[in-house]
């Protein structure tokens, strides 16, 4: 099977598309020009500097370069978890990073060294995608968690600070809460195994079928990839939440009046 | 359990952490309540008595000055110990999931390094019956509610009872057993109680002691019955607690 090249000239006929959401939210006064039109001019420039990097970084085909530039979309990742949140501050930050890298470590090892068996070891071919996937559902649950523990602990002060007032440790007092949170932050990643090859194809075996492989192959990665999004979302929503009540009470067990006023 | 506790306010100063609007809401208090006593601190809404009463179990922390129990800084004691000696009930009862037996072992759960109390008669203390422990927290009255809220707080047998405004919005009877329960309790244990309220005819039925206060300065504390004397006397224009009280009433 052929793939069918897209050229610079076709490719610019996608702007029809961008065109015809401008048109709509103009009509209806969204007053979102100005992102769609960031967002459009912000996709083709990631995209071909993606595409840029991924050529030199599939030629010199080196472990720590793959490396870095996965530690390098990690921060990224837990920068923008952190611009999410209503109150931004490096432990965020740091946070989500750590939730982020070992989320992201656990399902990365296990699909590239258990399941597909990639040799080397670092092959950035392999690698960067799938790193790429479950970086991005990561940052998303991080983001999530730590937006819900804010919610939860907001809407549940009183019975918060009823545990609190009984000797209860933050942990304990905040058990209802990062429950909540964690929940929240997977359910998005189980919702979408559910409807999974019935009313969503996803990205990845889109592109692979597209790509001219053989659909059968193409959904055997793609059942691979929401097992592994699904252990990236548990791990990374679990380590956010247990590591970030910690945001929101002080040394001597109380609500931070700050984080709520 | 018999604990007589002193607690001694010095000196002590709460801002508001708003941005746009900081305002100061304790400014410069200092009293003591005395130990085994109770003690009104008396004051119309928004005085700041709500938020003093939370430092002294340290759910805030003041700016300025210190709070002293039996004569030790409560930040120098561990905040396990502190909220374990010093038990607060919040204005408006909040119950866990599940039945007043649950609301109650999670209390006992927490009590790690306290001698606590057994379930089984627990309830008598707050003039609930032994049925009332299968029955689901939620759905008691707002009286019952408070009172299960003060047998949970009992459970590690405070030395010293924060109480906020424990009658509000309750009707004149559960308020009457509220406040006979709290003599009683005073009177049994000999626990220290600090009992906010704005109304005064409450306080004067129940405190020993009475510290005044009003936006956020302290105006007077004395006992009860000079405070009474001095009040006649057209010091301090209490009539607006009155009226307050009246229409609680009413």
């Amino acid at each position: 099977m052929n793939v069918i090249e897209i050229s610079l000239i076709n490719l610019s006929l996608s702007l029809i598309l961008v065109v015809a959401s401008l048109v709509i939210t103009f009509g209806m006064r969204l007053g979102l020009w100005k992102e769609i039109l960031l967002g459009t001019v912000r996709t083709a420039l990631q995209l071909f500097l993606a595409g840029l990097v991924l050529h030199y970084l599939f030629r010199w085909n080196l472990w720590y370069v793959t490396i870095l530039l996965l530690l390098v979309m990690t921060a990224v990742a837990s920068f923008e978890s952190m611009r999410r949140q209503r109150r931004r501050n490096l432990k965020v930050f740091f946070i989500a990073f750590a939730a982020v890298i070992c989320g992201t470590a656990f399902s990365l090892t296990v699909v590239t060294a258990i399941v597909i068996q990639v040799k080397p070891w670092y092959d950035p071919q392999y690698m960067i995608p799938i790193a790429g996937m479950i970086i991005g559902n990561s940052m998303s649950a991080a983001s999530l968690v730590l937006n819900r523990l804010w919610g939860e602990l907001s809407l549940r002060k009183g019975e918060v600070e009823s545990y609190l007032a009984l000797g209860a440790a933050p942990f304990e007092a905040s058990r209802h809460a990062t429950k909540e949170a964690i929940k929240a932050a997977m359910t998005p990643t189980i919702n979408s195994m559910m409807i999974v090859g019935i009313v969503q194809f996803p990205g990845m075996m889109t592109g692979q079928i597209i790509a001219g492989q053989d659909p059968a192959s193409a959904v055997r990665y793609q059942i691979m990839v929401m097992y592994m999004i699904l252990a990236a979302a548990t791990i990374t929503a679990t380590l956010t939440a247990v590591l970030g009540y910690r945001l929101f009470f002080t040394k001597a067990w109380q609500l931070k009046r700050e984080m709520f006023s | 359990m018999s604990h007589h506790t002193t607690i001694r306010i010095e000196k002590v100063t709460l801002h508001s952490r708003e941005k746009s609007s900081p305002k100061t809401i304790l400014d410069d208090i200092s009293f003591t309540s005395p130990a085994g006593k109770i003690t009104a601190l008396l004051g119309p809404s928004g005085a700041g008595k709500s938020s003093l009463l939370r430092l002294m179990c340290r759910l805030d922390d003041p700016d300025e000055g210190r709070i002293f129990l039996d004569e030790k800084d409560i930040s120098d004691i561990p905040v396990l110990e502190l909220r374990l000696r010093v038990g607060m009930v919040f204005q408006i009862p909040v119950m866990f999931p599940g039945t007043v037996r649950h609301n109650l072992e999670i209390a006992q759960k927490l009590c790690r390094t306290r001698e606590c109390m057994s379930t089984e008669g627990l309830l008598d203390l707050v003039d609930l019956s032994d049925d009332y422990l299968e029955r689901q927290a939620e759905n008691l009255s707002v009286g019952e509610k408070q009172r299960v809220q003060l047998a949970r707080v009992l459970v590690s047998r405070p030395e010293v009872l924060l109480l906020d405004e424990p009658t509000s919005g309750l009707d004149v009877m559960s308020a009457e057993r509220i406040v006979n329960l709290i003599k009683r309790i005073n009177k049994e244990t000999g626990t220290s109680v600090v009992l906010v309220t704005h109304l005064l005819e409450q306080a004067s039925a129940l405190a020993d002691y009475v510290a005044l206060v009003s936006e956020g300065r302290l105006v007077r504390e004395a006992e009860m019955k000079g405070f009474l004397k001095w009040a006649k006397m057209g010091k301090f224009k209490l009539a607006a607690l009155m009226s307050e009280a009246r229409n609680e009433r009413n």
